[in-house]
């Protein structure tokens, strides 16, 4: 049986710990990928989602349903890690160099029928994609990841960063626009792109099996 | 209509967010202009690589933490009037309804709170307000419990060991599959008794996995996933833990033990997939601890480092192609005193359901679609609702799928380093 956000917010509500550990469930990839994104490392990102799903459990009796369970909980995601960045700049201690993480720990794409090289090569792109996201301002980074990593549409994004359309709109092309400016100077990570996604057509796993 | 203005175009143009006039205009700019078009290309490009980047999964010991975090933290519906407010300060709509002493209130007991803990984390204060004891009288028969299941943990470890050992390392050939294969089936060293615990053992573990996966058919690739990130022995659970840490992580091994009797029978025929894990550790001097070394060296048999130690006392995953596995073990023998548990488990059969089983959802999630289009006013959002979730189990088994190959093709080792 599948219940529902707002049923399993209500049931929250009424103190069943069980139903928010279903919520957890649902959305602890998403908030995770989101903050690892954003930080760059795994030890911030397990802090800051967990600062998170806390700060939403407190705050679960205020939450009227008035936007969908998970835009909110995008909002208050998005609040505890620029707080967090925020903070840190203010202390001036880590700069972001520091705080990625030497062998980002990723998953395979999930078309998994590649040579041993092609993963190689792959993660090595993936690890250049990620130094070009974590050059962008917080801002462009972060609306970034919500877009193209999290695939949340601008009305999604405009409510969970308390924004208009207008402003996710300009924001979104011109963190691309400096993003590709970023991606070009690294040179080849356009070209290899291309190239793997050109293979990538071709031997499309499941094809084997249709 | 000027370049300028058309770049300024091409991020929603993107993002199909441009009204049909101004893709027209768009459309017929850049298959015109050919600096617009390299422009637009780029920019679609980079986009496209970081959609590309592979979603990242929290640690396997995240949900447990999060939950004994929970669990002592009051109920939301007790600490309601103060935590309301902060919530509502949060999400601004009636922050200016709000009286200005609570406000000052409020900021002085943060402020006082944030300081006084060492992270800033409210939820440490509120185990220190007491709240954490119910925690510590649920521990008590959750323990019980957990020192069954490691002992039948154990057990089945045993079983594994007795399975492969060290010097068989070849693993893609038949032969060793059915070697192996056989060997478990006719072991007359391992004692009945301890047999029956680790079948009973894993005859229990059905019902934790039946327990927290409603997604039914999804299921077995979910578990094929989590197994992965299982951890290694003294690293999982310490005492006094809930039974939700319990849950997720001796299950994972239970299940394994039962996987891999009933995949002995298929190994033998068909024993060409195989996952294969090993757990190796070495003793060595200090000053070559370093990840350069690691990372150097697994690169030279075309692999990598998946993760560091955490903490000290942690271990280095590393992933090696099966094929160069076996040279990389005896690299590692060379470099030190080292000690090598490997097993292996075929997963051709896992694989071929997992991919069935979610080209059956694919085909699904085209008919809703095709669906969602024909009758596009009737009943959307049910539509939608069915969809979502279907879209939900086919990342789980997508991830599985993945999972499961980037198992065959690499090897996981798992690194102590004394």
């Amino acid at each position: 049986m599948h219940l529902t956000d707002e049923v399993l917010v209500q049931k929250t509500k009424n103190g069943d710990l069980d139903a928010f550990d279903e919520l957890v469930r649902r959305y602890e990839g998403k908030i995770y990928g989101l903050a690892y994104r954003f930080m760059g490392n795994h030890a911030d990102a397990s802090d800051l989602a967990q600062d998170t799903f806390i700060r939403v459990y407190q705050a679960l009796t205020g939450f009227r349903g008035d936007a969908a369970f998970s835009t909110w909980l995008y909002r208050i995601a998005t609040n505890v890690c620029r707080d967090e960045l925020r903070k840190r700049h203010r202390r001036r201690s880590v700069s972001m160099d520091e705080m990625i993480d030497l062998s980002p720990a990723n998953m395979p794409a999930a078309d998994g029928s590649y040579s041993p090289e092609e993963i190689v090569q792959r993660r090595e792109m993936q690890r250049q994609v990620q130094l070009c996201l974590n050059e962008l301002s917080d801002d462009h980074r972060l609306i970034l990841i919500m877009r193209e990593i999290q695939g949340l549409s601008y009305e999604e994004i405009a409510t969970a960063l308390q924004c208009s359309m207008g402003t996710v709109k300009s924001r979104i092309s011109r963190a691309r626009s400096t993003l590709k400016d970023r991606m070009s100077k690294q040179g080849e990570l356009l070209a290899v792109t291309e190239r793997l996604n050109t293979e990538r057509g071709k031997n499309n796993a499941m094809s084997r099996h249709l | 209509m000027q370049c300028r203005d058309i770049c300024e175009m091409l991020s929603p143009y993107i993002d199909g967010m441009l009204e049909s006039s101004q893709v027209v205009q768009v459309e017929e700019h850049i298959a015109g202009c050919a600096s617009c078009r390299l422009e637009y290309e780029k920019l679609r490009a980079a986009v496209e690589m970081v959609r590309g980047l592979p979603e990242v999964l929290p640690p396997v010991e995240f949900h447990d933490n999060l939950r004994r975090k929970l669990q002592s933290l009051p109920k939301p519906s007790v600490a309601g009037r103060q935590t309301s407010l902060i919530c509502r300060l949060a999400w601004g709509k009636w922050s200016k309804t709000l009286a200005v002493a609570a406000v000052l209130f409020l900021s002085v007991c943060i402020t006082t709170l944030w300081y006084d803990t060492h992270n800033g984390l409210l939820p440490d204060v509120a185990q220190q307000y007491g709240s954490s004891q119910s925690v510590a009288d649920r521990g008590e028969p959750g323990d019980d419990k957990a020192v069954v299941n490691e002992q039948a943990q154990e057990t089945a470890r045993e079983q594994n060991m007795l399975e492969v050992k060290p010097n068989e390392l070849s693993n893609s050939s038949n032969k060793a599959a059915q070697e192996t294969g056989q060997k478990v089936l006719s072991t007359p060293s391992v004692p009945t008794p301890e047999k029956q615990l680790a079948l009973r053992g894993a005859g229990d573990a059905p019902a934790f996995v039946v327990g927290d996966s409603n997604l039914g058919s999804a299921a077995g690739g979910e578990k094929q996933m989590s197994g992965d990130y299982v951890q290694p022995e003294g690293q999982s659970t310490g005492g006094g833990e809930s039974f939700f840490t319990m849950m997720a992580a001796p299950r994972e091994d239970l299940q394994d033990t039962a996987s891999q009797v009933e995949n002995n029978d298929v190994q033998t025929n068909k024993g060409f997939s195989q996952d294969s894990d090993y757990t190796a550790t070495l003793m060595l001097s200090p000053q070559t601890n370093t990840i350069a070394d690691w990372s150097a060296t697994a690169g030279r048999y075309g692999g990598f480092v998946e993760a560091e130690p955490q903490q000290t006392g942690g271990y280095w995953m590393l992933r090696i192609p099966t094929g160069s596995v076996d040279g990389f073990l005896v690299e590692l023998t060379n470099l030190g005193q080292a000690e090598i548990q490997s097993n292996t488990r075929g997963v051709a059969v896992d694989l071929q359901q997992a991919e069935e089983q979610l080209n059956l959802l694919r085909e699904q999630e085209n008919a809703l679609v095709a669906q969602q289009r024909n009758e596009q006013v009737v009943s959307e959002t049910a539509v939608d609702g069915e969809l979502a979730a279907l879209r939900q189990q086919i990342t789980l088994l997508e991830r599985a799928v993945a999972d499961l190959q980037m198992n065959i093709t690499f090897a996981k080792i798992n690194l102590y380093i004394k």
